[in-house]
């Protein structure tokens, strides 16, 4: 159940006033204060190695300025994390603020209590509070609804991926899904050259014209049990854009959550949905579970979550989505310059894959064929 | 009730009998009614000349007053007739009859306030009292063509609202659930339509409306504020009435009169249709939907001469729908009975018992999760109440309240067949308050007067209720529970009581200037539970439990009223100072919908405001107006001792309806010929709001941080509205007649800040500035009456 009343009493209010009201641009106050530590952690049950990432929250001094690279890193940072059996990994830098895990042989166990530590150079040592990995129950199956909307700014049409699963009726519970996709697009191609493979696209009769893009997705997707304890869950997780014809490549990730780590999920959904109406909820700081080791006051913001994960990979083709449709609504998302020779679709298409490779890890998906 | 509880009213009781003084003199008894409809006038002011002495009818239109044998000039006046005179011959003539004319429409006085005497703000033992003239509200200047009571009591001084189109309003820095609204008598727990963009009355329905801002008399308790009680009107005695009206987005007809001699009735009501003209606006607004009615009957039974019965009945109902997931309706049904009876003639017994019920509803649509979430507040009263004319300057009442609420804080339903939702209902809450009270107001001579009350309270929180024990020394979750203990349906499971003092001294230099000093102490075992700014459909009240300690609120005021040029200018001073203490506030990220231990997300917390109300007033001539300026501050302070659960460090705060300075300025000046014009000018200060201070990266998103709450403030409000009003009377008994009001609110278009938000896009955080009324709004509408 997703209620966000802030957003929808402020369009309400829009209505209400009609043409009335009107928002313009201002310049904000400035305020300045301490920088204060900011961890993002997450150990899962998936031998993956774990990444903790450290950083200082940055002063908004100009509130027009980019403060998305402005980040204040931590690099000189000592990061560990161990169980309560008495093993531990070290975290090592690998990149600006980010430490990895480096004992592969470490991997979060159902049942066992986990504390991440993090130790500054200004001698400061700051701690999680021991967070317990809860179960979580397995996906079912997935869904796949084809939603034949779209905006011609920011989307196609889209497939609705959902994951269908069974809350244990005995237990609370709480999740997260995080997805990723591979998804075919389409440029122009180039000339196939002489010998070359047939083309692949044979409509333009060019080369190189199709490929697979990431798609990540970075809405939070969390979920309590409080009001459908026990009940089946059919949650949407994924919405995978149709910009051409082809399969999708899709990654679902269903994880337990703490309560602890749910509550500071859902205070940042409050705080990113702000809208300014007087019927947001109150602002306040992100405070996680981690605070400093001699001073429980002083706390951190962000999290270390701690999480059983089930991990679903499958392949999907759509039988029934006709081109011409697909043509009338994705078309403006084939890049220009147009014409046969406007460029392959990996050297024009951000963050795609190298033309008909096929994406790794996908090799024992399940294929789902979808009419 | 308990024994000891008895003894304890019975003490009350006795205390005041010494008061009953009588004096050697003769009673002059008499009736005021209006000449053209003979409806009794309550709020007429007696007064004789070469005399002090003086009185108020009553609300049945009578006044009674000990006079020496003598001759007397009696003046007679009230807001909208003429004044009359009548010569009195007090030793054989002791029961008077006048009738009072209409004045006609160009001399109506052109005022939204009204006091009940010309000289009653200076020589009453009142202050920090509020009239509305609700009839004269046709004439000011509107938003949408409708006149609302609560937009015209923001208009005065220590009244404020968060915001344009919010809902309920703010007194003298005390949060909107102090507020005890009463509809003859019933309490309304949401005072507002349309998300709060109106006032659930009609003023069409309304006799009177008046607020207490402070010094609330002893006979009401239960909110820390002020008192708002709104009268509905009884029906015309004489013939039958139609009053009917349209504006742009509702429409009303309230008719009323008699049925047979002894018995009369108003009924009528108001729908809104705003759907109209939100079809006519594209994308999400044309796709949202919103409705709202409200209806209002009265009886009026006359038995005899000296007992009167009337039945009240009020219901309305909003519907809200957005264009996404969600409905929401909330809705109030309220039922009053009233029986008054003349003992004697100077003792009046008065019973009421009423019914209050308010349902507020969200309703999800969201597929396979289809929901009704729902909670009620039912409050069930009776009040019996003595009042004792023991001497003309002596005036006693005592009696008795007996409350009963029954709140369940949320059930929630699944609304479809498939829908995944569980049924999950939170526990009930159950409570009784029980109040005795005793006020004696006693005019020691024309300069010195007193009214000094006393109210006891007692709260008692019963079950069925599951109690749950918090580990001491830690803060309180679901974690930290250490048992809990079942309490059977009926049983004590936690009673406060305390004293609440009233007091008001009234000290005259002359008959033109007055100081007042009043002190009082509220209690109030009930709070609404709501983490916005505004109040919202989504909020629900909380008793107070063994956990959540009730409300208490202490006031000190003091003011200097003083008349100018023969009571045409009336001034006054006001300050005020007042310290709550136990009020509710939230630790950061408490959830408190359907949240089974409420108690452990809720942090106690102190208030403290003060603040100087400066007004100047002037009632009479052709030009008419008020000043009212307030200087003022609100704070909050949680009182936890865990340091992460402080907002601001614990320290006091400003609270979110802190506005410093409020000035408004109102006036009206009659152009003949049934015209008048009517302007509002209102500069209020910003109201406080919370800016990022830090920002930082979180689920590859940026996110803002904000450490310190409301440490900012919006910038100030101000804006200007005109009115033009006809009245088409031509003399003060037309039956048929119109008014017309063309209003223009926001005359030059000020962009008034109604919020700050931050958004982010690839140029980084920017900030932008929401105008809610931000242009001129034109409105039109015409009254009929017949």
């Amino acid at each position: 159940m997703t209620h966000k009343p802030g957003i929808k009493f402020l369009l309400a209010f829009l209505f209400l006033l009609f043409a009335f009201s009107c928002v313009r641009r201002i310049q904000p106050p400035i305020r300045e204060s301490t920088p204060r530590l900011v961890v993002e952690g997450l150990l899962t049950t998936d031998s993956t190695p774990y990444t903790v990432k450290l950083s200082y929250t940055g002063q908004l001094t100009n509130a027009s300025s980019r403060v998305d690279s402005n980040q204040n890193f931590i690099n000189d940072a000592t990061v560990f994390i161990k169980d309560d059996a008495g093993d531990s990994s070290l975290c090592t830098l690998i990149s600006p603020g980010t430490y990895q895990s480096t004992d592969i042989s470490f991997v979060g166990k159902v049942g066992s209590i986990y504390t991440l530590n993090i130790r500054l150079s200004n001698g400061k040592t700051y701690v999680s509070t021991p967070e317990k990995i809860d179960p979580v129950p397995a996906i079912d199956s997935i869904s796949i609804v084809y939603d034949s909307t779209y905006d011609y700014d920011t989307r196609p049409t889209q497939l609705i991926i959902s994951v269908n699963a069974h809350d244990p009726g005995n237990t609370q519970n709480f999740y997260r899904w995080m997805s990723l996709g591979w998804v075919p697009r389409k440029a122009w191609g180039n000339p196939c050259a002489f010998g070359s493979p047939p083309p692949t696209d044979p409509f333009q009769n060019a080369c190189g014209a199709l490929c697979l893009q990431y798609q990540g997705y970075n809405t939070l997707n969390v979920l309590s049990d409080q009001y459908i304890n026990g009940q089946e869950i059919i949650q949407p997780v994924f919405y995978s854009p149709v910009y051409w014809v082809g399969k999708h490549y899709i990654e679902v990730q269903q994880l337990s959550l703490n309560k602890d780590i749910y509550v500071f999920w859902q205070q940042y959904l409050q705080q990113t949905n702000r809208t300014g109406s007087i019927l947001d909820p109150l602002p306040s700081s992100l405070v996680g579970n981690i605070h400093n080791l001699s001073d429980s006051n002083d706390v951190a913001l962000g999290y270390f979550e701690v999480s059983d994960v089930m991990t679903k990979k499958i392949i999907i083709i759509p039988h029934s989505i006709p081109l011409y449709y697909i043509e009338s609504t994705a078309a403006q998302f084939i890049p220009s310059p147009a014409g046969p020779g406007g460029g392959d679709c990996h050297g024009s298409i951000p963050n795609t894959l190298d033309d008909n490779a096929f994406p790794p890890g996908w090799e024992n998906a399940e294929i789902i064929d979808f009419y | 009730m308990p024994l000891f509880f008895l003894k304890k009213y019975l003490f009350l009781l006795w205390i005041g009998f010494p008061a009953l003084a009588f004096a050697q003199q003769i009673e002059l008894k008499g009736e005021v009614h209006d000449f053209d409809t003979k409806e009794a006038i309550s709020g007429a002011t007696i007064s004789f000349q070469l005399s002090k002495k003086g009185t108020v009818t009553n609300e049945d239109g009578k006044f009674s007053i000990l006079l020496p044998v003598d001759r007397y000039e009696l003046i007679c006046s009230s807001a909208g007739y003429q004044t009359t005179t009548k010569t009195v011959y007090l030793f054989d003539e002791n029961n008077v009859h006048i009738e009072l004319k209409k004045r006609p429409p160009a001399e109506l006085p052109e005022i939204v306030v009204e006091s009940r005497r010309k000289d009653a703000n200076i020589a009453e033992a009142k202050m920090s009292v509020i009239n509305i003239n609700v009839a004269q509200l046709r004439k000011t200047p509107m938003v949408f063509g409708e006149a609302d009571l609560i937009k015209a009591l923001t208009l005065q001084s220590g009244v404020s609202t968060v915001g344009e189109g919010a809902s309920g309003f703010n007194v003298r820095g005390g949060n909107v659930d102090q507020n005890l609204v009463l509809l003859d008598g019933a309490p309304l727990f949401n005072t507002s339509h349309l998300l709060g963009f109106y006032s659930v009355i009609s003023t069409d329905a309304v006799q009177n409306f008046t607020l207490y801002k402070g010094t609330i008399p002893a006979s009401y308790g239960g909110r820390l504020s002020s008192l708002a009680a709104i009268n509905i009107k009884p029906g015309n005695e004489q013939k039958t009435r139609y009053n009917t009206g349209m504006g742009p987005i509702s429409a009303h007809i309230f008719v009323d009169g008699p049925l047979n001699d002894k018995l009369t009735f108003l009924a009528g009501g108001r729908i809104a249709y705003p759907r109209f003209m939100m079809s006519f606006f594209p994308g999400s607004v044309g796709s949202s939907n919103a409705f709202f009615y409200d209806l209002t009957g009265k009886l009026n039974y006359k038995i005899n001469s000296k007992n009167r019965v009337s039945l009240s009945l009020y219901r309305s109902y909003d519907y809200f729908k957005f264009p996404g997931d969600t409905t929401y309706g909330w809705q109030t049904n309220i039922a009053t009975l009233n029986w008054r009876s003349e003992l004697s003639k100077k003792l009046v017994f008065n019973l009421n018992a009423n019914y209050s019920f308010y349902i507020s509803d969200i309703n999800g649509i969201e597929p396979n999760y289809q929901f009704r979430l729902r909670n009620t507040i039912q409050h069930q009263q009776a009040k019996a109440n003595f009042a004792f004319q023991s001497t003309d300057n002596n005036y006693v009442e005592f009696g008795g309240d007996f409350i009963k609420y029954t709140v369940d804080p949320g059930e929630l339903n699944p609304s479809a067949a498939n829908s995944k939702i569980n049924n999950i209902g939170l526990q009930k809450e159950y409570g009784d308050e029980i109040a005795g009270y005793l006020l004696d107001r006693y005019e020691i001579s024309s300069l010195f007067s007193i009214e000094a009350g006393i109210r006891h309270s007692t709260f008692l929180y019963r079950g069925g209720h599951t109690i749950y024990n918090y580990a001491a020394g830690q803060p309180e979750s679901p974690e930290t529970i250490t048992d809990s203990i079942n309490y059977p349906k009926g049983k004590t499971i936690q009673s406060y009581s305390g004293w609440e003092p009233r007091l008001l001294l009234k000290i005259g230099f002359d008959d033109q200037t007055s100081l007042k000093l009043s002190y009082d102490r509220t209690y109030q075992y009930l709070q609404l539970i709501s983490n916005t700014i505004a109040i919202t459909p989504v909020d629900y009240w909380k008793l107070s439990d063994p956990q959540v300690k009730p409300a208490r609120g202490d006031q000190f005021a003091a003011g200097i009223f003083r008349n100018f040029s023969n009571d045409i200018f009336e001034t006054s001073i006001e300050g005020f100072y007042k310290k709550s203490r136990n009020l509710v506030d939230y630790k950061n990220g408490a959830s408190l919908s359907m949240n089974t231990y409420i108690d452990a997300d809720l942090l106690e917390a102190n208030g403290k405001s003060y603040g100087l109300e400066f007004n100047v007033r002037k009632t009479k001539g052709k030009v008419t107006g008020q000043i009212a300026y307030t200087w003022s501050r609100s704070y909050i302070a949680d009182l936890t001792s865990f340091a992460t659960e402080q907002v601001n460090g614990g320290a006091y705060y400003p609270s979110n309806f802190d506005r410093p300075s409020n000035l408004s300025i109102t006036g009206g000046i009659k152009l003949g010929d049934g015209w008048n014009l009517n302007c509002n000018f209102v500069y209020v200060s910003g109201r406080p709001a919370t800016y990022p201070d830090g920002t930082y990266v979180i689920n590859n998103t940026v996110v803002t941080n904000y450490s310190l709450r409301n440490e900012d403030r919006l910038p100030d409000y101000n804006r200007l509205d005109i009115s033009f009003s006809r009245d088409s009377r031509r003399f003060p008994e037309q039956r048929k007649y119109t008014i017309i009001n063309f209003s223009i609110y926001n005359v030059y278009a000020r962009k008034n800040p109604y919020s700050i938000y931050f958004q982010r896009d690839e140029s980084g955080l920017n900030s932008y500035e929401l105008s809610v009324l931000g242009t001129i709004v034109p409105s039109f509408t015409l009254y009929y009456f017949f």
